[in-house]
């Protein structure tokens, strides 16, 4: 049996080097994992993670490509599974679907009248960079994906990162060809929102879990499930307006989200490239909240039917881009 | 001519040596490769600290405690989480292993994987202790025990492709130390 490297407590022992070296490998371990106790972007290896991320690329895109075949294969046999009567739910999201989108242009016509009267500043239309997630980057501990674009192809830290269906996170840091997005879920994730239907500000805060939590929740507000929640913009990192998620069923007051756009299922996503819009406080009805049980009444919905989870997050992302 | 003969051997011995490592590293990666079944993230194994608990076992001056460190190091880097949280994992892991090496090592397949259950499951308890410190509450508890028993059941697969490199490196050794012979 070799004879190699051990502590000098035991048998077959290394050499003093050796124990010297051991002692000095596990002192800066303690001392690294002392120093990156902080949040990520304050973290004394923020760049040396994105340049480790950078480097490996090209062989994350070939290694993940095998596995995305896998993904693609198992996703579409999750997709044939009772395809018929999916095939009924997606007609019928279809039905609701045209009469919102008959909704919308009339709105959005409306909304360029009254803008044109105004003379209200047109919003910048954002710039979208879809990518492709290249690693689950983050392991047991961090909710974060590294993607397959960088700043050369115009990302930047803080911009949103939206799934086909809400956000999913924003851009903590970039490289040159890669950038990690931080997931809504994560432990460190911070994001003030707004209630629509209550006009309610929060912070939805992850923790690591599938639903991340609401905290500092505006007083006096009484939150009920089913609930919207968009992006509130008041962190001048991220865009008014952008969806989020409903408010889950709550067991003592600890309410969660229900993310549109789940975690587990992102793989492409879009990268908004927009500054941020800057709205005033005094500006009069700048909050009024915007109960959900008004605008079914303008919709001339079949009886019996519900607005689907992606038909609202299509009308909400419409308002986001505004 | 002869001198080209023998650093073209030495070179052939020194990357059979760092073979081990570098295929751990190509775990790392592995391990953080997006895997998904239907609408599911599937946890990966724990494939790096199966490369290392199979060289500690098996050809431990293949992977030195330097190795050790910097695979550690590495994922802690690629996965973003807290620099050091794996490299101190793996390393006291190791430490342990020293210390089991005369029991596990050499013993047959199923005495291997068995240590591999008691390696993993220090290696996952130490991990989630040191996350808790540097996270706070609840880490990843069940992501972990999800990882720990995939590990398990992968461990025989993977122990059986690192048996063949092993057994490529020593007959690369044997049939380099034969033709130095042969120079001689």
């Amino acid at each position: 049996m070799a004879k190699r490297r051990s502590l000098g407590i035991i048998s077959g022992l290394g050499g003093p080097w050796v124990r010297g070296l051991l002692i000095f490998l596990v002192l800066l371990s303690i001392a690294m994992l002392a120093l990156d106790r902080a949040r990520p972007e304050q973290s004394p290896f923020f760049h040396v993670k994105q340049v480790v991320a950078d480097t490996v690329r090209p062989a994350m895109t070939i290694l993940s490509a095998p596995l995305r075949t896998l993904n693609q294969v198992s996703a579409a046999f999750a997709s044939n599974w009772q395809a018929a009567k999916r095939v009924r739910t997606l007609e019928q999201d279809n039905r609701n679907l045209m009469q919102w989108r008959d909704l919308a242009l009339a709105l959005h016509e409306k909304m360029s009248r009254y803008e044109e009267l105004l003379g209200a500043p047109k919003a910048p239309t954002p710039i979208v960079i879809t990518a492709r997630a290249i690693s689950d980057a983050g392991g047991p501990f961090v909710r974060a994906r590294l993607v397959n674009v960088g700043a050369d192809d115009g990302v930047a830290e803080g911009q949103a990162v939206l799934a086909y269906n809400g956000l999913t996170g924003r851009v903590m840091s970039v490289g040159r060809r890669t950038s990690r997005v931080l997931l809504l879920t994560d432990l460190n994730s911070r994001v003030p929102v707004f209630i629509t239907d209550i006009g309610a500000h929060a912070i939805l805060a992850g923790d690591n879990s599938g639903a991340p939590r609401l905290i500092y929740i505006e007083r006096g507000k009484q939150l009920r499930p089913g609930m919207r929640i968009i992006t509130s913009g008041e962190d001048g990192v991220l865009p008014r307006g952008l969806a989020i998620g409903q408010i889950a069923a709550s067991r003592n007051k600890d309410w969660r989200v229900n993310l549109f756009a789940r975690p587990e299922r992102v793989d492409f996503v879009s990268i908004l490239e927009v500054a941020p819009i800057k709205f005033e406080d005094s500006l009069p009805g700048a909050d009024v909240p915007v109960p959900a049980s008004d605008i079914p009444a303008e919709i001339p919905l079949a009886s019996n039917t519900t607005v689907p989870e992606s038909t609202e997050t299509a009308a909400s992302q419409s308002v986001g881009g505004e | 001519m002869m001198g080209n003969s023998g650093f073209l051997q030495r070179l052939n011995t020194i990357l059979w040596a760092v073979l081990p490592f570098f295929l751990s590293l190509f775990c790392v990666m592995l391990y953080v490769a997006p895997l998904r079944l239907g609408n599911f993230t599937i946890p990966m194994p724990l494939f790096p600290f199966m490369a290392i608990y199979f060289w500690s076992m098996t050809r431990p001056e293949y992977m030195p405690y330097i190795a050790v460190f910097l695979i550690g190091l590495f994922q802690d880097l690629l996965t973003g989480g807290p620099v050091g949280l794996w490299a101190l994992t793996y390393l006291l892991s190791v430490v342990f292993l020293s210390t089991q090496i005369e029991v596990i090592a050499g013993r047959g397949r199923s005495v291997l994987w068995a240590g591999f259950l008691l390696a993993v499951l220090i290696a996952m308890v130490l991990v989630w202790v040191f996350a808790r410190i540097a996270l706070g509450p609840d880490p990843a508890g069940g992501r972990l025990g999800a990882e720990m028993v995939l590990s398990l059941l992968f461990y025989p697969f993977m122990g059986r492709f690192f048996m063949m490199v092993q057994r490529a490196t020593n007959q690369a050794r044997r049939l380099t130390v034969t033709s130095t012979m042969v120079d001689l």
